[in-house]
């Protein structure tokens, strides 16, 4: 108190105070709930039609559409951290300490200035009293001591110390959990893969077009099956997968919904799927001149069309466009004209719509190939997160419900027989405890009625 | 139609509409007896639920897709009220007073009123999504409800709480109604008693949340709308606990903390499904 605090213990003050906690909850609670208002991760086009381009700054500007990735979360979660370390490593000490004092032995006096104490009388002589209170004490309570000073006793007794360090393992869980969460950002990666049928893939695309990654070996779709319920609504999706090392097939597997697969240190999982159609041939006919001629072109990959200086590209497909069942999206870029693109309707050749200037198009053949889509994640942090997940339940329950409780005898020798002076309290669920209190008083007074029939 | 359980539910709404009747009857016109028939008939309401939520289970087993009753808004519903009647019972229990039985019992009487008679919604048994199927579903749901249970009931009391704070600064203490309520030390123990209970099981219903979309979609967190809205129902009450435990604010702070806390838990259950949109669209 006396002394002026210098800066340092000051910043050491402030970072250790339970003021700052608090604060931390409620910056990340409020600026939680922008998150949820904000749509994440939206392209800058979809933030702009949304906001207009002035918001827009201050949403780029404060990394509010990535905002849990965000510099300024960050900072809070570094500084919760922080405040929880501080504040943990300043109150053990104390605590400790306070559970050293715990087992110290108290005088009359103080037994008596308790919230919680009682007065009984016992028509039997203290050491007679300490024998078959001992008993009562060490049944109720896990740890208990007794003295003895020219014939007067003095006892202390307690039980569930534990419940005093629940909030530290709740501290150290919470840490836990976000060591947990830094590992993953930085060894691990996010990505995803499509596969179609009967292909390999020994690369995949991290979230948020980040790049590629290596898998170091092969994996292959050998089959995707989608079986869906009466209703129409899909019951379970599967992909039967291989491994492939140097071309061999090392692990054959089956990944569903809920239920991946790992291999060294990545795991599959079922997150998509989707048809496209393959093996595309188009009948591409001049309509002054009737001449056709057949093509064969790769989806959604443009291809010069022979003999001239054209180029076209299957853009899309549809499973079934309107009434008219299958259809393609072809488009077109036809020398000195501005490209152009038109839906191709496959089981009806006549449509007036399958032509592009003066070409007619068809579509001869095509299949249909399902792929599958895989999220692929590597996170070592993981298994550090899930300890402090069952850290945390474990101590929550110890912090909350297992209360410190502790009791203080002392007994002193009278005319007619003892005075047995009883205190205690608990550091929590002091109504439950009080109960437990009476009990034990209960107890303690019926050994004298006992002792009274004896006599 | 094969749908005895529905029928039964519907029934349930009335049997609570019952019981939040007499409670309210029983506090306000001091009757011991109206009390009793209250918390005869809550028990009634919470055997009835029970039989129509197992019943359900057998018959989506009989429609060859059986799953536990956990799966859609319309069952989300009734497995809420189910939870808010057996914590609050289980709280009269403990603590002998049936003052406290007003609030739950009316607010499982309007989840009963929405999921049965609201025309949208949609009380057929589905199939499961392949999503859902996991085992960790039941756990995630069950812990979840029974959190946000506890936070109904606690908010119920801290209400009272305030009701009964303002008739006491009022210098108006003799009203006979409020001296039926425990007295305010007890009521701020209850609060807090079920708040911790609610906090531990909406910590067990997030991790398990996250374990379970760990399996399934490879990522425990993903910043999903009802995720971060669950996160900021548990920093609340994580601000609640360390203000009550490190800096000793008891009382109305504690009673207001509670119900703000309980009008996050509504815009994390309902807010999020009917104004955001993300990957718990289906509950």
């Amino acid at each position: 108190m006396g002394h002026n605090k210098t800066f340092s213990e000051r910043i050491h003050d402030f970072l250790a105070s339970v003021r700052l906690t608090l604060f931390i909850f409620g910056a990340l609670a409020a600026t939680s709930i922008l998150g949820t208002l904000i749509p994440q991760g939206a392209t800058t086009e979809q933030r702009l039609s949304q906001y207009g381009p002035k918001l827009n700054a201050l949403i780029e500007l404060l990394d509010l559409a990535d905002m849990y990735h965000s510099w300024w979360f960050q900072v809070l979660l570094i500084l919760l951290s922080i405040n929880l370390i501080i504040c943990s490593l300043r109150r053990l000490p104390k605590t400790l300490k306070s559970l050293e004092a715990a087992r110290r032995l108290i005088g009359p006096t103080r037994v008596q200035k308790m919230q919680t104490n009682t007065d009984i009388r016992l028509a039997c002589t203290p050491a007679e009293t300490q024998r078959v209170i001992a008993p009562l004490l060490s049944k109720r309570f896990s740890y208990s001591s007794w003295r003895e000073e020219n014939g007067a006793w003095q006892a202390v007794a307690e039980k569930g110390r534990i419940g005093r360090l629940g909030a530290y393992f709740i501290h150290l869980s919470v840490l836990l959990i976000l060591v947990g969460a830094l590992l993953g950002s930085i060894f691990g990666f996010k990505g995803f893969v499509n596969i179609n049928e009967k292909e390999a893939k020994s690369t995949v695309q991290l979230r948020g077009e980040k790049g590629t990654v290596p898998l170091g070996f092969e994996i292959r779709c050998d089959k995707f099956t989608v079986d869906f319920y009466d209703t129409g609504a899909p019951k379970e999706f599967r992909s039967d997968v291989s491994i492939l090392e140097q071309g061999k097939i090392v692990q054959q597997a089956a990944i569903r919904v809920n239920d991946p697969f790992s291999y060294k240190g990545m795991t599959f999982y079922q997150s998509t799927y989707g048809s496209q159609p393959t093996g595309i041939v188009l009948n591409l006919t001049d309509l002054k001149t009737s001449e056709s001629k057949r093509l064969q072109v790769p989806f959604r990959q443009a291809v010069n069309i022979p003999g001239t200086k054209n180029r076209l590209v299957v853009m899309d497909f549809a499973q079934n466009i309107g009434t008219f069942g299958p259809a393609f999206f072809v488009a077109m870029a036809q020398e000195n004209k501005e490209p152009a693109g038109t839906w191709v309707v496959v089981k009806e050749p006549d449509f007036h719509g399958n032509k592009i200037g003066n070409t007619g198009i068809g579509v001869i053949e095509y299949v249909n190939r399902f792929y599958t889509g895989l999220q692929v994640t590597k996170d070592p942090g993981v298994w550090v997160i899930y300890i402090g997940f069952i850290l945390m339940l474990l101590s929550m329950i110890i912090a909350m419900y297992i209360s410190h409780r502790r009791i203080w005898l002392v007994f002193s020798s009278e005319s007619k027989g003892t005075r047995v002076l009883m205190a205690g309290n608990a550091n929590k669920h002091i109504l439950a405890f009080e109960r437990e209190f009476n009990q034990l008083t209960q107890e303690i007074s019926d050994l004298d009625l006992s002792e009274n029939e004896h006599d | 139609m094969n749908m005895t359980s529905s029928l039964l539910l519907s029934v349930v709404t009335f049997i609570l509409l019952g019981a939040a009747l007499c409670y309210c009857g029983g506090w306000l016109f001091r009757r011991e007896l109206l009390g009793k028939i209250a918390t005869g008939i809550a028990w009634m309401g919470l055997i009835v639920l029970t039989v129509g939520l197992v019943l359900r289970w057998v018959e989506s087993y009989r429609l060859g897709i059986g799953h536990a009753p956990l799966s859609n808004f319309y069952e989300s519903l009734v497995f809420g009220a189910w939870s808010v009647v057996l914590v609050y019972l289980i709280m009269e229990i403990r603590y002998r007073s049936r003052a406290l039985g007003v609030f739950p019992l009316a607010l499982a009487f309007l989840a009963m009123a929405y999921a049965s008679f609201s025309p949208g919604m949609e009380s057929q048994i589905q199939p499961l999504i392949p999503a859902l199927k996991s085992n960790w579903l039941i756990a995630h749901v069950i812990t979840c409800f029974l959190g946000y249970a506890a936070f109904a009931v606690a908010s119920g009391i801290g209400i009272l709480y305030l009701i009964k704070c303002r008739a006491s600064a009022s210098n108006n203490p003799g009203s006979s109604v409020l001296r039926r309520v425990p007295n305010i030390k007890t009521l701020d123990e209850l609060i807090y008693q079920n708040v911790i209970f609610g906090f531990l099981l909406l910590s067990v219903g997030i991790i398990t949340g996250a374990v379970w979309a760990n399996s399934a979609w490879g990522t425990y967190w993903s910043w999903d709308p009802k995720e971060t809205w669950s996160l900021i129902t548990w920093l609340v009450y994580a601000l609640m606990l360390h203000s009550r435990l490190v800096r000793g604010w008891h009382g109305p702070r504690m009673a207001w903390l509670s119900i703000i806390g309980f009008a996050c838990v509504l815009f994390t259950y309902f807010g999020v499904n009917f104004l955001l949109s993300g990957l718990h669209s289906y509950a």
